[in-house]
């Protein structure tokens, strides 16, 4: 039998309930008849009680820009350590070393030559060592003008805004996601938000699921320009020092600037055979500022104006990879269909390659849906994101109608030629899924998905001209009414 | 994760120890800190975590990535301790129930009517010794073997550290209770 100090001596690890069976057993029927032992039982399980309630310390901003700075100058030395033996090995093996040492010499003192791969890698080693950061970017294009605003706060806190002055431009919801149209903003990325707006031109994608936060280095722009760029030189911007890099991306000719101590992206410019076709160039920068966490988080809101649109499938797109909109586009707010009708006319007559010689609009839209985007788009090998690419003939109009309340969408395509064969996305309307249907006397296809999500998908032709109709959340019957409800703008 | 990013880094992925960084800085941190004090836990942790980055080619993986952490970890703070000619102790018993005295009534109550700071300074008295197996296995949850192999000592020492632990902090922490409810 134990006595009291014996079972003082092993109350923690009872209250942890790591004995064995046997001594647990021995001192519950201690417990039991000892009214002192009892008392330091209760007291002991309060103590520990308390102290599990202890909060972890956090790291201090301050703290953790320090040991980051440290590891990067470890980081540097490392490289340095790496160096010397070679080059000691070299001399070491050298036959003439006091010829072979000058020589060596004056091969040192020669300025070094650095690669891009050296120059991104450093950059991109430069902004993981920073705790912060908070950039505004001027972005310019023949057609575009925007700002962007970019914060990151270590590790994984980002916020993204594209800030156009007319207004959004588009953006895709996936995964059972929120998208929040918020004026004016044309991307709105953020890392523990519950939603993202998403930019369909960006090959950046911030693919937001309600179950996972998105964590990303803002690297994106450093490595636009692979390791078979060349450095061409340096050049200081806003008394920042810069490598300067030359290569090429999607088929432009891109030139970029990157700042040597943070890896910021100072400017950067693309160009198409000598012509300038975007530019970014930095406004503002400022490195490793307390950035409150409020920034990176609209968790219990939508911004003040702003509209939510609910994508309750896995992904929407009738488009493939060859396409230039690899997604859904949204274009801002619902607009008057008559507005809409000007609006196709109007790209009708642009010059940008369209074929199309008639346009077609419908004439019935089930309640709910409203007009949101009405766009051409053209067909590019590389998944391009310009708007409008000359010299390119595959082209089709676009018709986007959102249900705003359910997220239920309608998506007519126009073209001359077939939407989803050109796109290779046809097969599915050659297998037994597929049934023949007619529109208005012509004779075209339905097939009706239920996985990932429900969406029905028809295409047919007029002889002129290439339909392709896209809806999620309503039946067949009335995917055919809208089918059949097309009517040629006059 | 942790073995996944260890190997990446070993295989020259310097990003793979930014992530590992990232994921465990607040552990050290708090160990850290409960272990050498507010005061030095910020150069103390500089060195922590340029010490991983130096060593951690070397670990094997024969422990988790969390026990070998804590073992780099407490051994640079013992490093650190005896370097400033201290050993791993306790603040004057004096000087300890002042501290207690003066949080009574502030802080914000965590457990059976002690607050935070309380519980903080009743556990910035203990030796250091006994402060880092409180925050290890209260805070992260260690087992005593995990903790007897960060330590590199035996389980019963650390049974040991955590009983006399206890019971310094009950000594400590009671009185308080007691005396706001006379």
């Amino acid at each position: 039998m134990m006595n009291c100090k014996e079972i003082e001596r092993k109350l923690v690890e009872y209250i942890s309930a790591e004995l064995n069976e046997q001594t647990m057993a021995e001192i519950k029927v201690h417990l039991t008849n000892c009214g002192s032992c009892a008392a330091s039982l209760e007291a002991a399980s309060e103590i520990i009680d308390a102290v599990k309630g202890m909060e972890m310390k956090r790291m201090p901003a301050n703290t953790e820009a320090k040991i980051l700075h440290r590891l990067q100058s470890e980081r540097s030395r490392k490289t340095r350590r790496f160096m010397l033996p070679w080059g000691q090995k070299f001399l070491a093996i050298s036959a003439a070393a006091a010829i072979i040492a000058v020589a060596a010499g004056l091969l040192f003192s020669r300025p070094q030559t650095v690669t891009a791969a050296e120059v991104i890698s450093r950059a991109t080693r430069a902004r993981n060592g920073l705790v912060s950061w908070h950039v505004r970017y001027k972005f310019t294009s023949p057609n575009d003008t925007r700002y962007c605003e970019r914060w990151f706060k270590s590790p994984d806190k980002i916020r993204l805004e594209d800030i156009r002055e007319d207004d959004i431009l588009g953006c895709v919801i996936r995964n059972g996601a929120e998208m929040c149209y918020y004026p004016n903003r044309q991307r709105v990325s953020f890392s523990s938000g519950r939603f993202c707006v998403e930019s369909p031109i960006s090959e950046e994608l911030f693919i937001l699921e309600k179950s996972r936060l998105f964590s990303r280095k803002p690297i994106d722009e450093i490595t636009e320009i692979g390791p078979e760029g060349q450095v061409i030189g340096v050049e200081a911007i806003s008394g920042r020092k810069c490598d300067i890099l030359r290569g090429k991306k999607d088929g432009y000719d891109v030139l970029m600037w990157i700042d040597r101590e943070t890896g910021t992206v100072m400017r950067s410019i693309r160009s198409l055979r000598g012509r300038i076709v975007s530019r970014l160039d930095n406004v503002s920068i400022e490195i490793n500022q307390d950035i409150p966490d409020a920034v990176f988080s609209f968790s219990n809101a939508a911004p003040k104006g702003a509209q939510i649109a609910r994508a309750p499938f896995e992904t929407w797109s009738l488009h493939t990879k060859l396409s230039k909109n690899t997604s859904l586009g949204f274009c801002g707010d619902p607009r008057d269909p008559a507005q809409a009708g000007e609006e196709l006319r109007s790209l009708l007559h642009d010059d940008d390659g369209l074929e199309l010689t008639e346009v077609y609009q419908p004439d019935y839209i089930p309640e709910g849906f409203s007009l949101i985007a009405t766009s051409q788009f053209v067909d590019l090998p590389s998944g391009n994101e310009l708007d409008h690419a000359p010299g390119h003939h595959h082209c089709w109009l676009e018709l986007d109608y959102v249900n705003l309340r359910t997220g239920a969408m309608i998506i007519l395509v126009q073209g001359i030629k077939d939407f989803l064969q050109h796109n290779g996305a046809e097969t599915n309307m050659q297998t037994e899924e597929a049934s023949q249907l007619s529109i208005n006397g012509t004779e075209g296809k339905i097939i009706t998905h239920y996985k990932p999500f429900a969406y029905i998908i028809l295409n047919w032709n007029d002889g002129t001209t290439y339909f392709t109709l896209g809806t999620t959340g309503m039946r067949e019957s009335e995917a055919i009414k809208i089918a059949e409800s097309l009517r040629k703008l006059d | 994760m942790d073995l996944e990013l260890v190997d990446r880094f070993k295989h020259g992925d310097e990003t793979a120890f930014d992530e590992l960084f990232h994921r465990h800085k607040d552990r050290v941190y708090s160990l850290v800190y409960r272990t050498v004090g507010p005061t030095e836990a910020d150069d103390v942790c500089q060195d922590v975590f340029v010490g991983i980055y130096r060593s951690l080619r070397k670990f094997k993986g024969d422990a988790s990535f969390q026990t070998w952490l804590f073992r780099v970890t407490l051994n640079t703070c013992t490093d650190h301790l005896r370097k400033k000619g201290r050993r791993p102790t306790a603040l004057p018993l004096e000087e300890a129930s002042e501290l207690v005295d003066k949080s009574a009534d502030v802080g914000r109550e965590v457990s059976m009517g002690w607050t935070q700071d309380q519980i903080e300074q009743a556990i910035e008295c203990l030796p250091a010794s006994e402060r880092s197996v409180v925050e290890m296995h209260y805070v992260h949850d260690l087992s005593y073997r995990e903790m007897s192999k960060a330590l590199g000592c035996p389980e019963g020492t650390v049974k040991g550290r955590i009983r006399s632990a206890v019971i310094k902090l009950r000594r400590r922490l009671m009185p308080l209770l007691e005396g706001a409810n006379e």
